[in-house]
């Protein structure tokens, strides 16, 4: 369902898109995700879990919804969440047996009780049955389908250079790009959102002064895949890739709100807080009617104040904390006909009720004595905390800590060059006021102005919840909606001696699917830290690698470039009709075909005639060096294996190189052109590698001094005569110059 | 539905027993120290104790069991080697692969692919006839094969590759397999732990005592350990160890780095490896795309990644699989291989007495990880290096007597 | 990528350059037993440290010395080779 018009929408009204999902037409707006779409015609089963096919709806709306993939013509794996919809898709969700409605695989369900974390190290592996249960496991194993015959993309690549490097356009991150292009510097601001602002939903002046900075330039619909070093940021928009080459990299990527774990907390219908206020902000998509928000910050009480602007009941309000700041309460005061809204402090969600079919949250029971009885509603909403999106931040190499005061992985020691502001970096109040200080911080690292002293407040309350997890006895307590795996896998890992977050990872493959653990891993981490008796910071977190995102192998391929080079005799190669083989980077001719004769028949004929006449075979692409110098045949002597001193001047000798070890690496000819100037050839492979490491040699000077070592250009020609006729036909060496040496 | 996984539905609490005890500290002396809680230093600690009776041993791990390369390459398992040394002792491994999870009673999933090495040139094809004679001499299943049979198991392959390095043939290896490799490690580790082996993550060696040219004891981040047998299976860590004992050998340390797609519904079963374009690719039990390259060009001694490094690999695997355009890299990671300059491992005694080596595994070593706990445990238990493995030792640097498995390890690892 | 300064060229990508490998002196051949020259040729310094290495910018043919911190990889300091390494 829409909502009216919401201030700085992303939709445009008006502008219908036709597309199908599921064989099922539907309509919606441009500016539309292909989920906040199917949302907003009331479709909350958007696709199935990973082992247990369970319906999965809107988790973040924020590029993790692993549950929400789509098949849409030959593209596998498409995130409704953060693709923009297009006219005419088709779509169907991945992985579903006869349909998502009624998948056939959902019996898994049923099952669960067999298949326990790991369940497939434990069973299976009888040795004549293992093949017949892989068939099977290989039919129920992978997302979408790869079509074999889709062409190949070639996707550009361009090298962009810049002082500051802002990634993340929220308050923080537009904040320190103005801090930065004021001091001076050049920045670059990239986002992976259609449009700045991030969590503030437009809501900020910074938005306005960041556009008419004239040093910023902004790049939205793109994310920083990687940090690798030296400030050098890949930069994936939808068509392109951009090489970011920075001077400084200010990472204000925030962070990703988290679940909160309880039963059947995978509902259709149960989403994070932030997810509806995208829903709302951004495309105007009804999250629910009435809804049960989750608290544990505040956060939670501002989302309860935009659902009720955006006219959403909200029922109750569960806060985990049994404190909460008056502050934060004033939001509930007068929001409802007949009262405020009920606050339930010190409590939790137990369970969330499932709908008959199974494919709709109906409501919710509590741990509440004053509230035995359920909470109907049609949206269970989690505001528990957030866990900083820092992976560009480990892979630079940042020391990071545990900060108690905010429970989260704060950057303790960042590497020279390297900055974080905002959620990042545990600041979730002050956000512009330490983007401020990063950015001038960044601008005055690259030579612009002196880092400006900015006071960045504490924060007074955490944001974050320590423990948002209500294991309920009966199961479906999930951890992790990517891997299916619920609270009781993990803990049935630990007891199984999987007790550190690496093994952990690795026997539950908790973090491990394509959100890479972006809502699972600090619940991992808490839960491991809980049954092991360790506090998060000594836990540590498992390594972030690259990607941030999945990046298109297209993108990563680029155009392909496949430079290749000729010979000078090419064209009369082409005149004879060669068939070209690559050798190396080199173009040579195979053969040259006989009109109306096969490839065998060809080469016979070439045989042949040079058998019984003569023929010229083209030794351009051998290397060929020249060296000067009174210690020249000396040189040669080192590493060839043949006495070069007494060669008279005009004549050749065959050579073989070996190297220290007395191997065999290469061979070819050496002409004496003069007392102190050789000129010798390498094989076409070797070319490059002999010559660099002569110079090497020479470089080396204490071991012997040749005064020069030059290589001819590739493009110099060479030819030698074949065949009995050969000698008499030496004249026609003339036309290509060949021993002449230089070009 | 396995009758075996039944208990699981029957019983209250999750019926599983710890796969690894730990222990509260170390004992004051063993009869063996392994260090490394690979794969390889684990199945040497199995064979020691099942084997040899020896079970008054311990494995000392810095970080956690198979964190190190164990956890990191891409799985690939073959006995299709260069040298007759070579190829006798991988093809002894993958007889062993056969029986591992009955062994441990654990699912390693060890599924056979058969494996492809792609030949672009003549060279390769006449390196893989070269091969194909050596295996076939040994009893090893391998055959050269031409396009079209290439074409008829992958037909989604670009024969051409884009024009620019058409697949002539190659050598075809059938026996040619992957496991999960985490669980190789784990199989070996609780084997191991069963017989009475203590293993010891999170301890670090620091420091190895030798007193007139024998072995002693071992410095630990927790406490010494006395011992006149070390087995050391560390892998990029060798150098590092070998620096405490004061030996020198020709192991340098390069990554190796590698990368998976988001997972996809299977489509390839075998194992493809090109050596033109420097590629490999197979697909896991998980439907993800599991895709290498070869080495890092220079010495480092740590797991960085480059983005350099996937932009070519997925360029070049284009050019086989144009298709795979719209597939998504998820992940790359890296491992430091330990190389040696003829491509073959580095195996036996020491000039310590009481110091075995188990190392130069450089990109190839998980295919290894049962004949080399085999032969380790045999040669720790007998003070004597295993005929299988007398083409491997130390001596033949000093001996030039190299054994070259460039051509069948490079890219193939 | 990362960036390597070539003593002639400046800082470039390290992809223009080739690892010649640790600079390790080199015994006399005609003097050096078997062994000696057994390791110059094979053996070598695996442990990771600062290392003095050569390096080649490949599109000039430039050999320099590198000094390199190999276990994190940081470029401390590149110079031409004065003959005195």
């Amino acid at each position: 369902m829409r909502l009216p018009e919401q201030r700085g929408e992303w939709i445009t009204r008006g502008k219908t898109l036709r597309f199908r999902f599921e064989g099922r037409d539907y309509e919606g707006l441009e500016g539309d995700t292909i989920a906040s779409a199917l949302w907003a015609n009331g479709v909350k089963v958007l696709g199935r879990s990973f082992k247990y096919h369970r319906p999965r709806g809107i988790l973040s709306a924020a590029n993790h919804d692993v549950n929400a993939m789509m098949q849409s013509g030959s593209m596998p794996n498409v995130r409704a969440d953060a693709t923009l919809l297009v006219a005419g898709m088709e779509l169907t969700a991945v992985n579903t047996f006869s349909s998502l409605d009624n998948d056939a695989a959902s019996i898994l369900g049923r099952f669960a009780r067999f298949l326990p974390v790991g369940f497939y190290y434990k069973a299976f592996h009888g040795k004549r049955l293992f093949p017949l249960w892989e068939k099977l496991f290989r039919v129920t194993t992978g997302l979408g389908k790869v079509d074999v015959n889709a062409p190949r993309k070639r996707t550009p690549k361009r090298y962009g250079f810049c002082d500051v490097l802002v990634v993340g356009g929220g308050p923080s991150g537009m904040s320190a790009a103005l801090a930065a292009a004021e001091q001076g510097a050049d920045v670059v601001l990239v986002d992976e959102n259609a449009r700045l602002g991030g969590s503030t939903h437009g809501r900020t002046d910074l938005l306005a002064r960041v556009q008419a900075q004239p040093r910023i330039r902004v790049l939205t619909n793109t994310f920083a895949a990687g940090y690798y070093a030296d400030h050098w940021v890949p930069l994936v928009e939808p068509d392109r890739i951009t090489k970011m080459r920075a001077r400084a990299v200010i990472v204000a990527t925030g962070a990703y709100e988290q679940p909160a774990v309880f039963r059947n907390n995978d509902l259709p219908g149960v989403m994070l807080a932030s997810a509806a206020q995208r829903l709302i902000h951004r495309w105007a998509a009804k999250p629910a009617q009435r809804v049960v928000m989750l608290a544990a910050n505040a956060d939670a009480y501002r989302a309860v104040e935009e659902l009720c602007n955006a006219g959403i009941e909200v029922a109750a309000v569960i806060d985990l904390r049994t404190t909460i700041p008056e502050a934060e309460k004033s939001a509930l005061a007068t929001r409802r006909e007949g009262g405020p809204i009920p606050l339930h402090a010190g409590s939790s969600i137990i369970e969330a009720m499932p709908a008959a079919d199974g494919k709709a949250v109906v409501g919710v029971r509590t741990e509440s004595d004053k509230l035995a009885g359920e909470i109907a509603c049609d949206g269970v909403l989690m505001s528990v905390g957030w866990a900083p999106a820092a992976s560009l931040l480990y892979q630079a190499g940042t020391k990071m800590r545990y900060d108690d005061a905010v429970h989260q992985f704060v950057p303790a020691q960042l590497p020279p060059g390297v900055f974080a502001c905002g959620r990042v970096n545990g600041v979730y109040t002050a956000r512009a006021a330490d983007g401020e200080r990063a950015g001038s911080a960044a601008a005055a690292n690259c030579g612009f102005g002196v880092a400006k002293a900015v006071s960045v407040p504490a924060e007074v309350a955490s944001p974050t919840h320590p423990w948002p997890i209500t294991g309920h006895p009966a199961g479906k307590n999930f951890l992790d909606f990517d891997e299916d795996l619920q609270l009781k896998d993990l803990e049935n890992a630990i007891q199984e001696g999987f007790d550190n977050i690496e093994l952990m990872k690795r026997f539950s493959t908790v973090g491990t699917g394509p959100s890479q653990g972006k809502h699972s891993n600090m619940n991992a981490l808490r839960v491991l830290a809980r049954c092991t008796g360790a506090t998060p910071g000594e836990v540590g977190t498992t390594t972030a690698r690259p990607f941030f995102h999945p990046v298109p192998m297209s993108h990563l391929g680029g155009r392909g470039f496949e430079p290749e080079r000729r010979t000078p005799m090419h064209t009369r190669h082409e005149a004879a009709a060669a068939v070209w083989m690559a050798a190396g980077v080199w173009q040579r001719p195979e053969y040259y075909a006989v009109a109306g004769q096969s490839r065998v028949e060809s080469i016979r004929v070439e045989a042949l005639a040079v058998r019984q006449a003569v023929g010229i075979i083209d030794v351009g692409t051998l290397g060929k060096l020249e060296i000067r110098g009174p210690q020249a045949a000396e040189f040669l002597e080192r590493v060839y294996i043949s006495k070069y001193a007494g060669l008279k001047v005009g004549m050749t000798r065959y050579a073989v190189m070996c190297d220290e070890s007395g191997v065999v690496i290469d061979d070819g000819v050496v002409a004496r052109l003069a007392n102190d100037h050789f000129y010798f050839t390498t094989t076409t492979s070797g070319a490059a590698l002999i010559y660099r490491e002569l110079s090497r040699w020479n470089t080396c000077g204490k071991w012997i001094a040749a005064s020069s070592i030059g290589r001819c250009p590739g493009g110099d020609g060479s030819g030698r005569t074949e065949g009995p006729g050969g000698t008499r036909r030496a004249h026609r060496r003339r036309s290509f110059p060949a021993l002449s040496g230089g070009a | 539905m396995p009758w075996r996984l039944l208990r699981f539905a029957l019983s209250q609490k999750h019926p599983e027993p710890r796969m690894f005890a730990t222990h509260d500290s170390l004992k004051s002396s063993y009869d063996v120290v392994i260090i490394g809680a690979g794969g390889h230093g684990l199945a040497a600690a199995y064979y020691l104790a099942r084997d040899h009776g020896i079970t008054n041993v311990c494995v000392l791990e810095k970080g956690y069991i198979g964190g190190g390369n164990t956890g990191r390459n891409t799985t690939i398992i073959r006995s299709n080697y260069l040298t007759p040394e070579g190829v006798k002792f991988y093809d002894e491994s993958v007889r062993l692969w056969q029986d591992l999870a009955q062994d441990f009673d654990l699912n390693l999933f060890y599924s056979n692919r058969g494996h492809f090495t792609l030949a672009h040139t003549d060279a390769a094809m006449r390196t893989s006839r070269w091969r194909a004679e050596v295996n076939k001499h040994y009893g090893v299943e391998s055959e050269v094969v031409d396009a079209a049979f290439v074409k008829q198991a992958v037909p989604m392959i670009d024969i051409s590759c884009g024009g620019h390095a058409p697949i002539l043939g190659g050598l075809y290896h059938a026996p040619g397999a992957v496991a999960r490799h985490d669980a190789v490690a784990w199989g070996y580790g609780r084997g191991a732990d069963m017989r009475g082996v203590e293993i010891h993550q999170r301890t670090e060696v620091l420091g190895i005592d030798v007193a007139g040219g024998k072995l002693t004891g071992v410095q630990t981040s927790r406490g010494r350990i006395a011992t006149n047998k070390v087995l050391c299976a560390v892998a990029g860590s060798t150098p590092r160890i070998l620096k405490m004992i004061d030996v020198r050998t020709p192991i340098y340390i390069h990554p190796l780095q590698a990368m998976v797609s988001e997972p996809v519904k299977p489509w390839l079963d075998p194992i493809l490896v090109s050596g033109s374009l420097h590629i490999y690719i197979s697909q896991s039990a998980r439907g993800e795309l599991v895709m290498g390259a070869s080495l890092d060009p220079y010495e480092v001694h740590s797991t960085r990644s480059t983005l350099d490094f996937v932009e070519g690999l997925a360029a070049h695997m284009l050019d086989m699989f144009p298709f795979l355009s719209n597939v998504k890299v998820m992940r790359q990671w890296a491992g430091m291989a330990d190389m040696t300059p003829d491509f073959a491992p580095i195996m036996g005694k020491t000039p310590v007495e009481g110091f075995y080596l188990d190392a130069g595994w450089g990109t190839w070593g998980f295919k290894a990880t049962p004949v080399c706990g085999k032969t380790m445990s045999w040669t720790v238990a007998n003070d004597r290096d295993h005929e299988l493995i007398t083409g491997f030792t130390l001596d033949r640097f000093r001996d030039f007597a190299l054994t070259g498995e460039k051509g069948a390890a490079s890219v193939g690892h | 990528m990362k960036i390597m300064t070539c003593p002639i060229n400046g800082p470039r990508v390290i992809s223009e350059f080739a690892y010649g490998g640790e600079i390790r002196p080199m015994p006399d051949p005609a003097m050096a037993t078997d062994d000696q020259w057994a390791d110059y040729v094979f053996n070598r310094t695996g442990a990771p440290g600062v290392k003095k290495e050569w390096w080649c910018h490949t599109p000039s043919n430039t050999w320099f010395v590198a000094e390199r911190d190999t276990e994190r990889d940081i470029i401390q300091r590149t110079y031409l080779y004065a003959g005195d390494v």
